[in-house]
C-alpha cells in the first residue's frame, strides 16, 4: 500500500500546491480532452511541454510521477501492443503475417497512445499529490453547485463526502487492530486457496461492519445534539478563493489550447 | 438560585412494551451555574437521561424543561440551543475534516455569516489550547486532544448548559484532568451550568451535588461529602469508592479510628498528620 503513489498527498510549497483546487479540477478535466485533440508531433510536443512546465512548478521529484505509473504499466503496454499488431492497413507495411499487421500508421498510433497515457496519468497523479483530498472534496462540491438546478442533493453529498474522507483513516486503523487482534486469536490472513483467503476476511468485515454501523450511530447523535438539521440550511467555514494565479495557469492554458487547435491537422 | 432544568417523572422506554423503563419516573432539578455529578454502574440509566435532556430520545412520559422552555418535538432545536453535550467516543463526534473545520461545526449548523465565525472559531481553539492544531486532521490527535476540540465546538457557540456525557471514560489520567480542569475554568468564566454524567468518582467528588442512579431510578441526591460517606451503600450499588473513603476502610481494618464523615484529599492529609503529632 505504502509504494502506491495515485491519491496521495505530497505537502511542498509551490505555486501548484497553492492554486484553487476547484481550478486544478477544472483544468485536469480540461487538460485530458486537450490530450486527445493533440494528433500531430507538432502539437504533441506542445502538450509534452506544457506537461513539464507543470511538473516542474510544483516542485515534485519526477520519481513519484514514474512510480505513479508502474501500477498501470502493465495495461499499457497491452493496449500500446495491441494497437501495434492489429492496426488497419495505411501508410508502408513493415510486416504481415496471418492477422497480424505492423504497418507504419500503426506504430505512429501506438507511440501516440503510449504518450496520451504518460500524459494523462503524469497530470492525474499532479493533481492528487499537490492537492489535499479534503480540498479536492471541498472543490468537486462546489463544482457540483449548478447541478442543484436538476434537484441533485449536491450539499448533502458535499457533506457525506467530507465525512467519508474523515473516516478513511480511522477505518484503516480499525480495520488494522482487528486484523491484529484476530491473527492474535489465530486467523491467517492472505494464506492458502482463493476459497480460503476469502473465508479468513469474514472475520475482520463483520466485526468493521458492526463498529462502521456504531459510529454512525454515534456521530448522528453527536451533529443533531450540535444544531445539525440538513445541509442546505448552513453557512460555510471554508472556503475556496479564486486567485490571480489561478486566473493566469488559464490563459497558459487557453494559449496551448489555441496553439494545438492551430496545428492539429483536422 | 433559579433552576435552569427541571424534569418531572421522566419515563423512557426503549420499547413500547419494555416492562422495565430504562427511566423509571425521574424527578429533579438543576440550579444555574451548579456542578451536578450523576452517577450510577452500567446499564443503569444514565446516558438515556443525558440523551433525554437535549431531546436526542423521545420519552414516553413526564415533562423535561430547558431554560423555561418545555421540550417538546416543537422546541427541541430552542432547547439544543441551550445545551452543549460532549459523549464518551472521541473519535465517533468529530465530525469536520480537520480541527477548525469541527469547531466550526456547530456554528454553520446555526448559519452564523463566516466573517463572525473565523474570529469565534479561533478564540475557542485558543481557549482550549487548540489554536496550534487549527489544521491538524483528528487521526493525528490524540483522545484527550479530540475531546478538547469538542470542547471548543462548545464553546463556539455559548451555550448556557454543558452536559459530558462520560466525556473522560476513554481518555487516561492525563488527559482526564486537564479535560476536567478546563471544564472548571469555563464554568467560572461563563457561568455554565454542568452536568457531568459519569462512573469516575473522582470526577464527581468535585461536584456540587451528586444524584445517584440506579435501575433507572434516583435513589439518592445529596452533595459529595454526604454521598460519599455511605461508603457500603455505594458499594452495593454497583459504584467505587473515592480514593479517601478507601484508605478509610484500609485504616479501619487495622483498627485505626477515622472520622465518619467524607474528606477530600487534602482533609484526610491533614486529619492524619494532626493524629500522628497527637500521639
Amino acid at each position: 500500500m505504502s509504494n502506491f503513489i495515485f491519491g496521495r498527498y505530497l505537502p511542498l510549497d509551490s505555486v501548484v500546491h497553492h492554486l484553487d483546487p476547484r481550478n486544478k479540477l477544472l483544468l485536469s478535466f480540461c487538460y485530458i480532452i486537450l490530450v486527445f485533440m493533440a494528433n500531430n508531433p507538432v502539437s504533441y510536443l506542445l502538450i509534452i511541454a506544457f506537461t513539464i512546465g507543470a511538473i516542474l512548478a510544483s516542485k515534485i521529484s519526477l520519481g513519484f510521477f514514474l512510480k505513479g505509473i508502474r501500477p498501470l504499466l502493465w495495461l499499457i503496454v497491452f493496449t500500446v501492443v495491441l494497437q501495434l499488431l492489429f492496426s488497419p492497413a495505411g501508410g508502408h507495411v513493415y510486416l504481415h503475417w496471418a492477422f497480424v499487421n505492423i504497418t507504419q500508421f500503426g506504430l505512429i498510433n501506438s507511440g501516440y497512445i503510449f504518450i496520451r497515457f504518460l500524459l494523462i496519468i503524469m497530470m492525474s497523479t499532479l493533481l492528487t499529490l499537490s492537492t489535499q483530498p479534503l480540498d479536492i472534496a471541498t472543490g468537486l462540491a462546489s463544482l457540483m453547485k449548478p447541478l442543484r438546478w436538476v434537484k441533485v442533493p449536491v450539499d448533502t453529498l458535499a457533506m457525506m463526502l467530507s465525512i467519508a474522507l474523515r473516516f478513511v483513516p480511522t477505518l484503516m486503523d480499525e480495520a488494522n487492530k482487528i486484523m491484529n487482534a484476530q491473527r492474535a486469536r489465530g486467523v491467517d490472513f492472505g494464506e492458502g486457496g482463493l476459497l480460503k483467503q476469502a473465508k479468513s476476511l469474514i472475520p475482520l468485515m463483520v466485526p468493521l461492519f458492526m463498529s462502521a454501523f456504531n459510529r454512525a450511530e454515534d456521530l448522528s447523535t453527536a451533529m443533531e445534539a450540535r444544531g445539525y438539521q440538513d445541509s442546505e440550511h448552513r453557512s460555510q467555514y471554508r472556503i475556496l478563493t479564486w486567485q490571480r494565479r489561478d486566473t493566469i495557469t488559464w490563459i497558459i492554458f487557453v494559449v496551448v489550447l489555441a496553439a494545438i487547435l492551430a496545428t492539429r491537422r483536422w | 438560585m433559579a433552576n435552569i432544568i427541571e424534569v418531572k417523572h421522566l419515563t423512557y422506554r426503549y420499547q413500547a412494551d419494555d416492562p422495565r423503563p430504562a427511566l423509571d419516573d425521574v424527578s429533579f432539578d438543576v440550579h444555574a451555574g451548579e456542578w451536578l455529578a450523576i452517577v450510577g454502574h452500567n446499564g443503569s440509566g444514565k446516558s438515556t437521561l443525558a440523551k433525554s435532556l437535549d431531546g436526542l430520545l423521545p420519552f414516553t412520559t413526564g415533562e423535561v424543561t430547558v431554560g423555561g422552555i418545555q421540550l417538546t418535538p416543537e422546541t427541541v432545536w430552542q432547547v439544543r440551543e441551550k445545551i452543549g453535550m460532549i459523549f464518551q467516543n472521541p473519535d465517533n463526534q468529530f465530525v469536520g475534516a480537520t480541527v477548525a473545520d469541527d469547531v466550526a461545526f456547530g456554528l454553520e449548523n446555526r448559519q452564523i455569516p463566516r466573517e463572525e465565525m473565523v474570529p469565534r472559531v479561533e478564540a475557542a481553539m485558543a481557549q482550549v489550547g487548540m489554536a496550534d492544531f487549527a489544521h491538524r486532521e483528528p487521526s493525528s490527535l490524540s483522545g484527550g486532544q479530540k475531546q478538547r476540540v469538542a470542547l471548543a465546538g462548545i464553546v463556539a457557540i455559548a451555550p448556557d448548559v454543558l452536559i459530558l456525557d462520560e466525556a473522560t471514560s476513554m481518555l487516561d489520567p492525563q488527559g482526564r484532568r486537564d479535560m476536567l480542569n478546563l471544564v472548571r475554568q469555563l464554568r467560572a468564566e461563563r457561568h455554565l451550568t454542568v452536568i457531568s454524567i459519569t462512573h469516575d468518582i473522582d470526577e464527581a467528588a468535585g461536584a456540587d451535588r451528586v444524584l445517584v442512579i440506579d435501575d433507572g431510578r434516583l435513589v439518592d441526591e445529596a452533595d459529595p461529602a454526604t454521598i460519599f460517606a455511605r461508603g457500603d451503600q455505594l458499594i452495593k450499588l454497583g459504584l467505587d469508592l473515592p480514593f479517601t473513603a478507601k484508605l478509610k476502610t484500609a485504616l479501619r481494618q487495622r483498627g485505626i479510628e477515622p472520622p465518619a464523615t467524607y474528606q477530600t484529599a487534602s482533609e484526610m492529609e491533614e486529619w492524619l498528620w494532626q493524629s500522628l503529632s497527637n500521639t
